[in-house]
């Protein structure tokens, strides 16, 4: 929302959250997803008792940021209007890659993170070229292919079983705390720093929602439009692994079939946080919210015991809550 | 930008359409926006789903509320109901989404209600769900009046950190079906594969004499279900004098359990039995020996509703059945033993059952009792 009044000009473009209605809408569009936050927060609070403790509150912090950590990196395939399926495979082909360097050949557990995270943006940077130098239609393509084939050579690569024995460094991000905070929900903080700062701040930044806004546009007012696709692809598949090296440490193995409909997570909640499938809008802040939405939930529907068959049909509710909220809401300061 | 153009305006031709349905007066309502009704209805419309949520979450939370009962000293706040007085005992399995698992939630709540037990059973939606189950886990944790948790791990080495802190707060932690090499552990409730194996194995050897060729459907590689099982199955058919012509892996799977078997078919014509290591690829082992017309004795493991069918028919030989609603119930009874303070062995064994033409009809009724067929 504050990009719009930053980015470039698009000429046509002009988002409801500027308008004359005043500041009130305009802060009720910026918190929307916020106040629903805080609102779920609130009811749950009220119906179980632990949910404000402060060992739960870590346990959300610790189980939304693998989520998280994808949204991030899902956000910007989303504001260029594209969509990036393979995070979820991209996630387990990285960890597999880790496990193989680290656990079956030995080798230092250093190496193992930053072989995690190259194989993790190299795969993202091949969905990039898919798209870009193939030119397939659109990204879901790609990434749809993408995402059978990374799901696939895990799966060769490791006989179809986990890879067990992690070593303290490996596992650290994901299993150990700062104080109380989970060090998982401090790299959350740090790339949502990073990632607005990247979006508001720099000029790639602003090229990213000026592609959403109107591609064509864009090319033509001279941003390199496929560099920044391939860019953008090779920054999810990056946060895709980095997901990955904190899978590692919560389930303290790297299995091929780990991250499994991680990508529909992913994609969620950057919707629920407020990113428009159209391209061009949406914000780092709204897409944290948006994970931490679905981790609050999924906790408060534990900790009341809800079969999980009944948890997917609420937070399917919610998507479409949501974006339906949303719908009104640009209805609204339309006029 | 192209795009968020054209939805709005699509949605907004639509919505002045609707306005103009139910509005006589046209122009007025054009003109002015309908303003007030409009920000009634949007606030109106803007709460549905909000309470919605509201109302579904409450169902969740407040259940059954059975009136007190005088039991271990549970806290006045509840997480899940409100009945105080009961012993509470979380079932945490895999998933609920195969006939095994039904059944296993079938028994944990016969138990629940014979044993006057507060007990929840929960489970991702997937197998595959690992790090789901773990966040479970953890959720769980935070419930203060938990007595006991049982659980089936979807992955055994990825649950133990989770089942550590159990440990640290005293709360008994009872494996059921899968077991984990891991300390701590209350007991293991289970079925031994190797001996599941072995019973199928001596079930084939009755039909059949020494030297006679027989194969084996392994699982997927790698899992102690496959492994332990196809070591009894061997070890069975060696003792017999039977001759093992061909072992291989058909993952668990029934498409893949018809090719594999085709082949191993091709290569032994003169093959006279097969043991499958799950009821699933000797479903697919029978299609197999069907298709080349021949009659083969084919055993199972596991005991679903579908081999029974077929063992009813005298189709398949034999299958040997874990009890997967035994197991559960057993396990809810030996987390109560816990509670109480009662010692228990560290290793419970459910046993299994042989299922063959004398007793499948029997089977097949209790069956589909339990999974209310």
């Amino acid at each position: 929302m504050e990009q719009r009044s930053s980015s470039i000009e698009m000429g046509t473009k002009t988002h409801p959250a500027v308008n004359t209605r005043g500041n009130r809408k305009a802060i009720v569009n910026k918190f929307g997803a916020l106040l629903g936050l805080v609102g779920l927060c609130l009811i749950l609070s009220i119906l179980t008792p632990s949910f404000l403790k402060e060992d739960n509150l870590m346990n959300i912090a610790r189980q939304s940021s693998i989520n998280a950590l994808l949204s991030l990196g899902m956000l910007l395939p989303i504001l260029t209007a594209g969509i990036d399926l393979s995070v979820g495979s991209v996630l387990a082909f990285a960890i597999i890659s880790a496990g193989m360097v680290t656990v079956t050949w030995g080798m230092s557990p250093v190496l193992g993170i930053f072989v995690c995270l190259g194989v993790g943006a190299l795969a993202g940077w091949l969905n990039g070229i898919l798209l870009t130098k193939l030119r397939l239609p659109h990204p879901f393509i790609s990434t749809l292919g993408t995402m059978n084939i990374y799901r696939g050579l895990a799966l060769i690569i490791t006989g179809a079983s986990p890879i067990f024995g992690f070593s303290y460094t490996m596992n650290f991000v994901g299993q150990e705390n700062v104080g109380i905070i989970p060090v998982s929900f401090i790299l959350v903080i740090i790339a949502c720093i990073f990632f607005h700062i990247f979006l508001t701040r720099t000029s790639t930044g602003k090229y990213i929602y000026a592609i959403g806004g109107n591609k064509e546009a864009a090319r033509l007012s001279g941003i390199p439009v496929d560099r920044m696709l391939i860019l953008v692809y090779t920054i999810s598949g990056f946060m895709a692994s980095l997901g990955g090296l904190v899978l590692i440490g919560r389930t303290n193995s790297a299995s091929p079939i780990a991250g499994l409909s991680y990508e529909l997570d992913a994609i969620a909640a950057v919707i629920i946080g407020g990113a428009s499938f159209f391209g061009g809008v949406g914000t780092v802040w709204g897409t944290l919210i948006g994970a931490m939405i679905i981790a609050v939930l999924r906790n408060g529907l534990n900790l009341l015991g809800t079969s999980s068959d009944l948890q997917t049909i609420i937070i399917g509710l919610v998507i479409i809550a949501a974006v339906y909220v949303d719908v009104l809401r640009r209805k609204s300061s339309k006029k | 930008m192209y795009g968020t153009n054209y939805s709005k305006s699509v949605i907004t031709g639509f919505y002045t359409e609707r306005k103009c349905r139910c509005n006589s007066n046209r122009k007025f309502y054009l003109k002015k926006g309908g303003y007030g009704v409009e920000k009634f209805k949007r606030l109106f419309l803007l709460k549905i789903p909000i309470v919605a949520l509201l109302i579904l979450m409450a169902a969740c939370g407040k259940q059954s509320t059975d009136p007190a009962n005088s039991y271990s000293s549970v806290s006045e706040t509840d997480d899940w109901g409100s009945n105080k007085g009961k012993p509470k005992v979380a079932v945490v399995l895999k998933a609920l989404n195969s006939e095994y698992f039904k059944l296993m939630e079938y028994g944990a709540e016969k138990a629940f209600k014979d044993l006057d037990v507060d007990g929840k059973v929960m489970s991702p939606s997937n197998e595959t769900e690992v790090e789901k189950q773990i966040n479970m886990l953890e959720d769980l944790l935070n419930n203060k009046s938990l007595d006991a948790l049982i659980v089936m791990p979807s992955q055994s080495e990825a649950v133990i950190p989770v089942l550590k802190k159990y440990k640290e707060k005293d709360i008994p932690v009872l494996l059921v079906d899968s077991d984990v090499d891991w300390e701590g552990k209350t007991t293991y409730i289970g079925t031994d594969n190797f001996t599941a194996g072995q019973k199928a194995g001596e079930s084939l050897v009755t039909k059949l004499g020494s030297g006679d060729k027989v194969a084996i459907l392994e699982g997927v590689s790698g899992t102690p279900n496959s492994e332990e099982r196809v070591k009894g199955a061997e070890e069975a058919i060696k003792k017999a004098g039977l001759k093992l012509v061909a072992s291989q892996s058909a993952d668990f799977n029934r498409v893949k359990a018809v090719s594999t078997m085709e082949n191993i078919l091709t290569a032994n014509p003169d093959l006279k039995g097969v043991i499958a290591v799950n009821d699933e690829m000797a479903l697919g082992a029978l299609r197999a020996t069907k298709a080349r017309n021949m009659d083969i004795p084919i055993i199972g493991i596991d005991g679903i509703t579908e081999a029974v069918e077929s063992i009813n028919d005298g189709v398949l030989e034999a299958s040997v059945a874990q009890k997967p609603n035994e197991m559960a119930y057993k396990s809810v009874e030996n987390a109560l033993k816990v509670i109480k303070g009662e010692k228990i062995d560290k290793r419970i064994d459910i046993g299994i059952d042989i299922i063959t033409k004398e007793n499948s009809q029997e089977k097949l009724e209790e069956l589909k009792g339990m999974l209310g067929k």
